[in-house]
């Protein structure tokens, strides 16, 4: 039987290493016990908008993928670096998502 | 809950002494299957109304706090008895419009359409085979019940169709999900299924009846009746021994329902089991017209838009 897609991809394969996508980390959600990082509305947004934001809070934080928390689910995934967070959620998904919080 | 055949199926006060239906009846309108709808008035009010707003929670997905993320997102919500993960919305225009639904916590989906996977009763750790899958509900519906293990080949013929169901699969978390795009009648053989769903593609006078109220042409009805009964035996080819199939539409034709199980039944190895299911419904018809189809059709299941206040839909379990 040929095949058009297996399952969901979780590793993207990119110059700086294997990232998890937003949607293998949602799947993933209560199990991600390490580089979590919980966002208020107001931070949640600015990141959806694509700014950086300030992580007051990084004790036990590493850097680089990180799994974005808000409402106390798993929404998708960031980039950690020096106390700022950036958004890898897709862009087309995180505008879409904007319109509803 | 259900009903099991109060309905006495022919006894339209149009029908003329030679049993066939008068000249009203065939007017091209719904009025045609007045004969076998339970309680016509209440059917023709259904119509004329539209559908309740109702989605499925999605426990690949849904979060412990589910319920009230929902209850604040919505004004008025109530869950179903017969499925606790269904809830109603009544009055919602737009059920999609929440982070919720975007995170993948719950597929918006009418209720009469979350019956044939219920009756499928898909299992963890099975091979399951969604014969017409596009664009995902029933899919993704059998992958929460599989509890995302085993394997789920969700098959659809139409290519751009498929890119709703990626898209489906990819927000509700079902990873088990194999998806194909094949004619359902010309799935290679190759394979077997511990379950097949043929939710096949029909004349959808279900949904139509609130939009026109005007009944499928019997040549559309025909053609679509033969793909049918393809489908469904290349579906039992597929099937393990002692396998289940569940063969469903969202249409009221006889052709296209109890005459597609008579066909099953007289020419495959698949027996009839009865539909199991706690919700307002009519037994299948054993007669329509001047067609027979036995009387193993009260075992299979009739929803009306009265019933569930949600699309038609029609429902046989098989065996093999």
């Amino acid at each position: 039987m040929d095949v058009e897609t297996y399952g969901i991809r979780f590793i993207r394969v990119q110059d700086i290493g294997l990232k998890p996508t937003t949607y293998a980390l949602q799947i993933l959600d209560k199990h991600i016990e390490k580089n979590r990082v919980e966002l208020s509305r107001s931070d949640f947004v600015s990141l959806l908008e694509g700014d950086h934001v300030t992580v007051w809070d990084a004790e036990g934080l590493t850097k680089g993928y990180v799994a974005i928390e808000y409402m106390g689910r798993v929404m998708g995934c960031g980039m950690y670096q020096n106390s700022i967070i950036s958004s890898r959620i897709p862009k087309g998904r995180a505008q879409e998502l904007q319109q509803f919080l | 809950m259900g009903r099991t055949g109060s309905f006495d199926e022919g006894s339209s006060h149009t029908r003329s002494e030679d049993g066939s239906s008068s000249s009203s009846d065939q007017d091209g309108s719904m009025r045609r299957y007045r004969s076998i709808i339970d309680d016509w008035d209440a059917f023709v009010e259904a119509c004329e109304e539209p559908a309740q707003t109702t989605v499925r929670r999605n426990p690949l997905k849904a979060h412990d706090d589910f319920d009230k993320q929902l209850r604040n997102d919505f004004d008025t919500v109530n869950q179903a008895d017969w499925n606790r993960n269904i809830y109603r919305l009544p009055g919602v225009e737009s059920p999609g419009k929440s982070m919720l639904h975007w995170r993948g916590e719950y597929y918006v989906q009418e209720e009469s359409a979350a019956v044939p996977v219920t009756v499928l009763d898909p299992q963890p750790g099975e091979r399951i085979l969604d014969i017409a899958a596009a664009p995902g509900g029933k899919a993704t519906q059998i992958a929460a019940h599989m509890e995302n293990t085993g394997t789920l080949v969700a098959n659809d013929a139409n290519e751009r169709r498929l890119q709703s169901l990626f898209a489906n699969i990819y927000r509700t978390g079902a990873a088990c999900a194999v998806v194909t795009n094949y004619e359902g009648q010309n799935l290679p053989l190759d394979d077997r299924f511990d379950r097949i769903l043929v939710d096949a593609p029909c004349s959808g006078e279900g949904n139509e009846c609130r939009r026109s109220f005007q009944a499928a042409s019997d040549d559309r009805v025909d053609g679509l009746a033969d793909l049918q009964k393809q489908i469904i035996e290349t579906g039992v080819t597929l099937l393990n021994e002692g396998g289940t199939m569940v063969y469903s539409t969202c249409t009221f034709a006889p052709a296209e329902n109890e005459g597609v199980v008579r066909h099953a039944l007289d020419n495959t190895d698949l027996s009839i089991e009865p539909v199991d299911i706690d919700v307002p419904h009519q037994n299948g018809v054993k007669t329509f017209e001047t067609k027979e189809y036995g009387d193993e059709m009260r075992e299979t299941v009739r929803i009306y838009p009265h019933h569930m206040q949600s699309g038609g839909m029609y429902v046989a379990k098989l065996r093999k």
